[in-house]
């Protein structure tokens, strides 16, 4: 009972915030929305690339004419990789890789990345039954492959195509829209830059 | 909660024993400062984002019950469950209640400022609940049985050599030097405890009223570990951590990322919606909130300082504080040190404990012109001085007496000409005792109050009213 009482001291408590500071504040919301800049694709998947690295992170182009799964092969023998998890969805679902069941013994996960932001170098990976959130997490080598079609400009950007594919309707928002920035990092023993401490100590993007 | 009066100079006056700490201070803001300028710096519209977000804090806070009301519908809506706290027992007991009912063993935490407030750690310990904390700055303070010294980077106030001698005692491994191989075995160490963990407790860095989302924002993913691997996240925020709208999370964002560290953005961004759910084979299959009072409700009330409920916790005030430069952490006495500190501290308890922190400042505002949200610290610092003073107002106080004669005497001797001139001469022969060069060190009683910390400056021989008259008959002269 102890609980609901809570609740009432503390509404009542904020309840007798003068009624006339109460309501929406006459200001005009600003928005951050830019329409005018320019949608340069080619602009954009630079500056990703230039803001992805100085994190710390690694970008792979696909050419023309490359092949995924050779690119894929190629990293997964770098890291002399035993075992690989990655994402049931396309363009993953259809190369023939082996799936490891137990991501936290994987050495590598394999993502998509449904958008990136330009300006800041960063991934954005939503949840969902195909899509798990560990992959891009546990294993010590995320590689995510991204469509350069997908990049934004900015966090405004982002937010705003997120909207729109919602149609403002968030009822339907996935459990989990994560973030990624270059590889887990950490500055916590005397400022010095480590990475891996928690998520994966490489980041690496291709572009297809 | 505070238990004993925070004494600031006391505690101040033993952390400025300490070189090394007096070292790495300095190094510490130095980087921040200049970190953070830089990465502002390529915003061109910052300022519009600060007064934008500043709008809608105000917004939230003066409309904080209805907020709070619409954020709980949207929780339980996509699944979650919200808990109402009043008070820091309160907020521990929910989270211990949860722990029991669902059998929790063992937890892990990931670095919350809320969680510090209530002394989340004591209440599970003590309830036989094993509590980790997995942030590496938290991970490695917890193991000396310390306390956070920032709130971005706690364990600033330990070298290397102090992390490499811990590690090697409670794990058995050489005492390696390099940090990144200490932070290879902080890995090691921590992912087991994730993996066998069956609690994730987080703090949150926004919640959005529309949509129940939580947003967590860090660098190293312990926690998206901490919130995506457990069978249940317990997420524990202060009420004023609203957000209206899901689109307005950019604009704070934007800002908390490069306030805090000078980054464009942080490692990791999680934006949470509920519990796991049909279909998906990770995520927490229970979703807790905790509404977080514990004093809050009170700050809003009052029109003077209600604007300390705007902070997003960056830490941008304390690593640009003159004053916190010199004193560290810890002489806060409490969670929140720096401006933010000597502001949220002394509402958040009893004031009479309190009572040093806002005179903690210099009021020289370089707080309120690196704040994201703007909060006008000289402003608040004032009104909370004023409320020290009211409180112990009507009590015999020696000091008070002694200020207020001082005032009479001055204000008798300045605004009459003869006395003025008088006292001028008269100390030009009294301070020869205590004159050293051009300052005066050592006064007697009650002047010794001032001399102890800083010197005064010598009374000239010639004064300037006599140095004026004769450059200004001197001119008079020339024409
Ligand atoms: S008061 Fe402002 S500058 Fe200080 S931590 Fe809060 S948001 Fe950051």
């Amino acid at each position: 009972m102890i609980l609901k009482e809570s609740k009432e001291v503390i509404l009542q408590n904020l309840s007798s915030i003068a009624t006339e500071e109460k309501g929406i504040s006459k200001s005009t919301e600003k928005t951050f929305l830019n329409p005018q800049l320019s949608i340069d694709q080619s602009k954009l998947q630079n500056d990703f690339i230039a803001n992805f690295k100085m994190v710390s992170g690694e970008v792979h182009l696909l050419e023309e004419k490359g092949r995924l799964i050779d690119k894929i092969n190629e990293l997964i023998r770098e890291f002399d990789a035993q075992s690989v998890s990655f994402w049931n969805t396309e363009p993953l679902k259809s190369l023939e890789l082996t799936h490891e069941t137990d991501l936290a013994s994987a050495d590598i996960g394999i993502t998509g990345a449904d958008f990136a932001i330009a300006d800041t170098g960063t991934l954005v990976l939503l949840s969902g039954p195909e899509q798990p959130r560990l992959t891009s997490l546990l294993p010590p080598v995320h590689i995510a492959i991204l469509k350069k079609e997908t990049i934004v400009s900015n966090i405004h950007a982002l937010f705003a195509k997120l909207g729109k594919s919602y149609k403002k309707n968030y009822d339907e928002l996935c459990t989990c829209i994560s973030f990624i920035t270059g590889p887990s990092r950490t500055a916590d023993i005397e400022l010095n830059l480590t990475l891996g401490v928690h998520g994966p100590g490489r980041a690496i993007v291709i572009i297809v | 909660m505070i238990t004993e009066r925070i004494d600031f100079k006391k505690n101040s006056a033993e952390a400025l024993k300490s070189p090394k700490l007096k070292k790495a201070l300095v190094n510490f803001t130095d980087r921040s400062r200049n970190s953070r300028k830089k990465a502002i710096s390529e915003v061109s519209e910052w300022e519009e984002l600060r007064s934008e977000a500043r709008r809608i804090k105000e917004q939230v806070i003066n409309n904080l019950d209805s907020y709070l009301l619409e954020l709980e519908e949207s929780v339980t809506r996509v699944g979650g469950k919200v808990h109402w706290a009043k008070n820091a027992e309160e907020a521990s007991s929910i989270v211990v209640n949860i722990a029991r009912e669902n059998n929790v063993r063992n937890v892990v935490k990931s670095k919350s400022m809320a969680t510090e407030e209530i002394e989340l750690n004591r209440h599970l310990i003590s309830s036989g609940i094993n509590t980790v904390e997995t942030d590496l700055g938290e991970y490695i303070v917890q193991l000396c049985n310390d306390h956070p010294f920032h709130i971005i980077t706690p364990a600033i106030h330990k070298t290397k050599e102090d992390i490499s001698k811990l590690f090697s005692e409670k794990f058995g491994v050489p005492e390696y030097e390099e940090p990144q191989e200490l932070t290879n075995i902080a890995r090691k160490e921590l992912r087991e405890k994730f993996l066998s963990a069956d609690m994730g407790i987080s703090g949150v860095n926004f919640a959005v009223a529309e949509t129940g989302t939580i947003t967590i924002v860090e660098n190293e993913g312990n926690a998206r570990l901490a919130t995506t691997y457990p069978d249940i996240h317990v997420a524990i925020m202060g009420i004023e951590k609203i957000v209206p709208k899901f689109e307005q999370l950019s604009i704070f964002l934007s800002l908390l990322a490069r306030s805090a560290t000078g980054q464009k953005s942080s490692t990791y961004v999680s934006l949470i919606t509920g519990p796991r759910r049909e279909g998906e084979s990770d995520g927490p299959r229970q979703f807790h909130l905790v509404f977080l009072d514990n004093g809050r409700s009170d700050i809003a009330k009052s029109k003077e300082t209600r604007e300390s409920l705007y902070c997003i916790r960056c830490g941008a005030c304390i690593n640009i504080c003159p004053v916190y430069r010199q004193v560290g952490g810890h002489s806060y006495g409490w969670v929140y040190s720096g401006p933010i500190g000597a502001v949220i501290t002394p509402q958040l308890n009893d004031l009479q404990k309190t009572a040093d922190l806002p005179f903690a400042s210099s009021l020289c505002g370089a707080c309120r012109d690196v704040c994201p949200v703007k909060i006008d610290f000289p402003h608040v610092l004032l009104s909370l001085r004023q409320r020290v003073v009211e409180k112990t107002k009507g009590k015999p106080n020696p000091a008070q007496f002694m200020e207020k004669m001082a005032f009479r005497i001055w204000s008798f001797v300045f605004s009459k000409p003869f006395y003025y001139n008088l006292a001028g001469r008269m100390m030009v022969f009294l301070q020869y005792f205590y004159q050293k060069e051009n300052e005066l060190q050592g006064l007697p009683y009650p002047f010794s109050k001032w001399t102890k910390e800083k010197n005064f400056p010598a009374f000239s021989k010639k004064p300037f009213r006599r140095r004026w008259k004769e450059k200004y008959s001197a001119k008079m002269e020339h024409q």
